[in-house]
């Protein structure tokens, strides 16, 4: 089996956001069509297939020597990426606050979930970008 | 203050290639690349162990200098 790198870890995390996204769809939703039953079956299986690999190859990451260098570009990734996050919540705060007579609860939710990806898209960009460049 | 390396003087010297190095001291070809830049600061494992590589000591192999 390949050896695990700490970018396929951090990748990994978008996939687990868009799944979040699609089960807050799946609760938030309002409409209903015949082939959703399909999606939720897709989506429930294919979920719990790739809990199941990326727990392999997380348990294989463990097993191997990390690389020191990858793991202190992360921890500096995430300093930056939780200061990303929390502009992103005030932004999304003060939205509320302005439009809170336009908006719904199921559309701030469906804001937090945009968010969620968008954060875990610029964790894995930034990570790649400073791991290759040495930034 | 800057960290200064002989790293690549004595990987050179030795003949090794920097996979060969990381792959000896558990770390990937991009961190002795980064390491010989002096663009990252190793941990004091990474450090001894890159000197026993070496047969040298981690005073000689890597120091601060004063910007």
């Amino acid at each position: 089996m390949k050896k695990v790198t700490l970018k396929e870890l951090v990748a990994d995390k978008i996939i687990f956001a868009v799944l979040v996204a699609l089960y807050y769809w799946m609760w938030a939703r309002n409409d209903w069509k015949d082939f959703y039953p399909t999606i939720q079956t897709v989506v429930g299986g294919f979920t719990f297939w790739y809990f199941v690999f990326r727990a392999i190859r997380v348990r294989k990451y463990k097993q191997e020597a990390a690389d020191e260098m990858a793991e202190a570009n992360l921890h500096r990734c995430d300093s930056i990426c939780l200061k990303v996050c929390k502009a992103a919540l005030i932004g999304i705060g003060f939205a509320c606050a302005i439009g809170r007579l336009v908006l719904t609860t199921e559309v701030i939710g469906y804001c937090l979930m945009g968010t969620l990806i968008l954060i875990e898209v610029v964790r894995t960009v930034a990570f790649w970008l400073m791991d290759e460049k040495g930034l | 203050m800057a960290l200064v390396t002989k790293l690549k003087e004595y990987r050179e010297r030795d003949n090794f290639k920097q996979a060969e190095l990381a792959e000896l001291v558990g770390v990937r070809r991009e961190t002795i690349v980064n390491l010989e830049k002096g663009k990252y600061n190793p941990s004091l494992k990474l450090a001894m162990d890159i000197a026993k590589v070496f047969h040298t000591t981690v005073e000689e192999l890597f120091a601060y200098t004063e910007d």
